[in-house]
């Protein structure tokens, strides 16, 4: 290379600087960062298509890896259920025990839902025996709780709705938290942010005045949250709510 | 003619060169452009081969996010330290192949490049590419490094 050269190239840079100073360059980087906007759309495409077999491999690792998680928790399901249908049993054997004593145990009300947006109610009032704060279940799911009872029919206060009365729940590994309403989801909230929330855990209510202990909610999903937060929230997700029901119970 | 023919192929370059930069930007380091704004500047013995340093630098600055005259030393340095860095690294190969490293490095600090595992794949793939290309023009074409012209497999020994 001679000095001529290097001394082109010396000067090529000082001009850049000087342009670059003068802020020419600004206004030709905006008018090409226009023109090659189409260009990278063009070029993420073809990679896109390029990565369509790695993207399948990745798929199909993550596919099976969430095959074998649902296949350990069928298998844990399946153990549960035989548990639990021996608890049944053992528990039909007690009620009949308990019921050839003349006692009722608890009341339990079918009823229609009446719904309107503004006022989910029951065909079920006073005179049915339902009183304030009963539970309102849909296939054994707690979907509210009576909020204001009259005759012929109560108002159904929805654990999707902000409510009052919190109910207190856990999930099944045991991380407590107060169910709340936001207007359209039900939330777990007042999780401490250092306990780990599992995705598709059972939620069950701990039990207090008017609820019953392990009452079946629904099931967790995990929701981002603001990590400066103390506290965490999940979602709870009803697979049959309240307006999807055609018979209630309330007990 | 011949003036016709020659920017007329300039073009063709410097649009390659553009489509090269838009594509590695999509996937992440400008290893081939910058391969190949060295090659065209060695290879060029008329006077455009400046325009591939100049175009080069405001490709590589608009698509990287840098400044312009940053962009131009670069480029410069590196058509410099090839030329005479040999004091400093005898083998041409392995001065070429340090200082685009470094660049591409320099590059992806200054540019604040995420090195994600699909980056990293491309940096992977794209030097086996530029390895194949400074095979095919500067090294073979150009024999910048005579010990190796003309032998076959010696360049990855």
């Amino acid at each position: 290379m001679k000095l001529k050269e290097l001394v082109l190239l010396l000067l090529l840079i000082l001009l850049f600087s000087l342009f670059e100073f003068v802020g020419w360059f600004s206004k030709i980087e905006t008018l090409a960062n226009k023109w090659l906007t189409p260009i990278y759309g063009i070029h993420i495409s073809l990679v896109q298509k390029i990565k369509i077999p790695y993207d399948f491999v990745v798929f199909s690792f993550h596919k099976f890896k969430y095959m074998s998680q649902l296949e350990s928790r069928y298998v844990k399901s399946l153990s549960e259920l035989s548990e639990l249908d021996k608890l049944r049993e053992e528990n039909i054997e007690l009620r009949k025990l308990i019921e050839n004593r003349d006692l009722k145990i608890q009341k339990t009300i079918v009823s229609a839902p009446i719904i309107s947006l503004a006022y989910p109610a029951v065909g079920v009032g006073s005179n049915d025996g339902v009183e304030v704060n009963d539970m309102v279940l849909s296939n054994g799911m707690l979907v509210g709780t009576i909020d204001k009872v009259e005759n012929y029919q109560s108002k159904v206060s929805l654990l999707s709705r902000h409510r009052n009365n919190k109910i207190l729940a856990k999930t099944e590994s045991g991380v407590e938290g107060v169910i709340d309403g936001d207007g359209k989801n039900v939330l777990l909230t007042q999780v401490p942010r250092n306990i780990n929330l599992i995705n598709g855990e059972r939620v069950i209510a701990v039990g207090q005045e008017g609820i019953e202990r392990n009452i079946f909610i629904g099931t967790l999903r995990i929701v981002d949250n603001n990590p400066s937060s103390p506290t965490q929230t999940a979602i709870v997700i009803q697979e049959i709510t309240f307006y999807d029901a055609i018979l209630l119970e309330v007990k | 003619m011949l003036l016709i023919r020659n920017l007329l192929v300039t073009i063709i370059k410097l649009f390659l060169l553009l489509m090269v930069i838009s594509f590695e930007k999509v996937v992440g380091l400008p290893m081939i452009f910058v391969t190949l704004v060295l090659i065209f500047f060695v290879n060029d013995r008329n006077f455009y081969k400046y325009i591939y340093l100049v175009f080069g630098a405001a490709f590589l600055a608009i698509a990287y996010g840098l400044s312009m005259s940053f962009s131009l030393i670069l480029l410069v340095f590196l058509v410099l330290a090839v030329s005479y860095g040999g004091n400093i690294i005898a083998s041409d190969i392995n001065r070429v192949l340090l200082l685009i490293y470094s660049l591409i490095i320099l590059i992806a600090i200054v540019s604040q490049i995420v090195w994600q595992t699909k980056v990293v794949g491309y940096f992977i793939i794209s030097s086996l590419v530029m390895i194949i290309i400074l095979m095919k023009t500067l090294f073979f074409k150009h024999g910048l490094t005579g010990k190796i012209t003309g032998k076959k497999s010696n360049f990855f020994r």
